[in-house]
């Protein structure tokens, strides 16, 4: 008995607050501000109660957005966030365009249960990846490669024309000329000689200089160039680096030290990333001095 | 005669310092940088759209459109676009132009307009950025697919 009186209070509180008497020279949107704060309100009270216009004699008693308002109003918020961070995910945005809707024909049940669709849609939304990739423009402006190291595919357009280029491949577009399809991508060239880590005695020249040492490498397949790049393995500077269409390289005369190597492979799918990187140190053979024994002994 | 012509002429009640001064004409907007210089590495230049000649470029140097970035062999520099934050690295032995802002109908927007040399470039959110390079041979579009109507 007294349970049923307590839940008959609230339902008369509750329905007192959900109503207005609209007051002397009141306007809708007034109304709105004074019962739930926010003049925009006014559409959503027009629509609660069925008005065809804007306009409400004085004395009229209209029914007001209660607590759900406020609540859709959190949902709402919510889903705009979610949706705007995730960016495109045609699902959730239609889901939060329905609970728009619903919120301004004062429907807030339904837009709740719209806006929290929308933030369940973009969990449900992989994100995508990073972008990545690059573009290089040959001499003379006469070529574009493009390749995509990873991401969404990039669109590449030329004379009209628009090819997906996708995370690996490589697409190189002549001036004047449509883009091709993409090419598979070239894989890193691996290093043959020396061995990672090879000591390398060597005879010095006048100059203390010690080579030559020759560079060798598995060839790749669509690879029309190698670029070769040998550095100083604590210092990280650049020692040689050069372009050749062989599987391999003989280096110019170098002081005793340790270096790095790595080489690439180039082609129409565009540059591979480098091979796994190797070092060898040089070192100055020391001349073995024999004296044989003579008479003199 | 004369003082009605004075008296009509002037605002009653309305001395010369009272006088509502004339509008003055609306302040041009001052132009918004389009992206960043960072990271610079070796010997990196720039030259205005305003301006002949290349200078030197610095460290956080805003960049508007038409100008132009070049860099010699070996050095490189990072442009962060001040739009939505995507970032491109440039090569060495490179030129580049930052495009205009100016839209055309049925055209699809350009950033980046890559002349020779080679440009690494990476979006964080591909979903809500876009980034898009125009070279002599096509136009790359990466990231959200924005075309003006």
């Amino acid at each position: 008995m007294r349970m049923a009186l307590l839940m008959l209070l609230a339902g008369l509180g509750v329905a007192a607050q959900d109503t207005a008497v609209v007051g002397p020279h009141e306007t809708l949107r007034q109304v709105a501000e004074r019962t739930v704060g926010d003049p925009a309100a006014a559409e959503e009270i027009q629509a609660l109660n069925g008005l065809t216009t804007d306009t409400v004699a004085e004395g009229t008693r209209l029914k007001v957005p209660g607590q759900e308002r406020a609540l859709a109003q959190r949902a709402l918020e919510t889903a705009r966030t979610l949706v705007g961070d995730a960016g495109t995910s045609p699902q959730a945005e239609a889901r939060l365009r329905e609970a728009e809707s619903h919120f301004r024909a004062a429907r807030y049940t339904l837009a709740s249960e719209a806006a929290n669709a929308a933030g369940r849609q973009v969990a449900a939304t992989p994100t995508p990846q990073p972008s990545a990739f690059s573009v290089e423009v040959g001499p003379d402006g006469g070529t574009t490669t493009v390749t995509v190291k990873k991401g969404p595919p990039v669109r590449v357009e030329a004379e009209g024309v628009t090819q997906p280029v996708a995370t690996g491949e490589s697409l190189s577009v002549a001036k004047g000329s449509p883009p091709p399809a993409p090419l598979p991508p070239l894989v890193a060239p691996k290093p043959v000689l020396p061995e990672d880590g090879a000591l390398l005695k060597l005879r010095p020249d006048r100059a203390g200089r010690l080579g030559p040492v020759k560079l060798t490498w598995a060839g790749v397949p669509g690879a029309e160039r190698y670029e070769v790049e040998v550095l100083h393995d604590t210092a990280g500077t650049a020692v040689y680096a050069q372009t050749v269409s062989t599987v391999e390289v003989k280096l110019p005369v170098l002081p005793a030290g340790r270096y790095r190597w790595t080489v690439r492979a180039l082609g129409p799918a565009g540059r591979s990333e480098p091979g796994a990187p190797r070092r060898f140190e040089l070192v100055s053979e020391r001349l073995k001095l024999e004296v044989q024994k003579g008479q003199w002994q | 005669m004369l003082l009605a012509l004075a008296l009509s002429a002037s605002p009653l009640g309305c001395t010369a310092e009272e006088t509502p001064p004339a509008p003055a004409p609306p302040a041009r907007p001052a132009l918004a940088p389009r992206a960043h210089l960072k990271a610079l590495k070796g010997e990196v230049q720039i030259k205005r759209a305003t301006e002949d000649d290349w200078s030197v470029a610095r460290e956080g140097h805003p960049l508007f459109e038409n100008d132009k970035v070049r860099t010699e062999s070996g050095a490189g520099a990072d442009l962060i676009f001040a739009s939505d934050g995507g970032t491109v690295h440039l090569g060495g032995d490179s030129l580049i132009g930052i495009a205009e802002t100016r839209l055309r109908p049925g055209q699809p927007r350009t950033d980046l307009t890559v002349l020779r040399g080679r440009i690494d470039a990476e979006l964080e959110k591909p979903a809500t950025q876009s980034l898009s390079v125009t070279t002599p041979a096509a136009t790359i579009q990466a990231g959200r697919e924005i075309v003006f109507q």
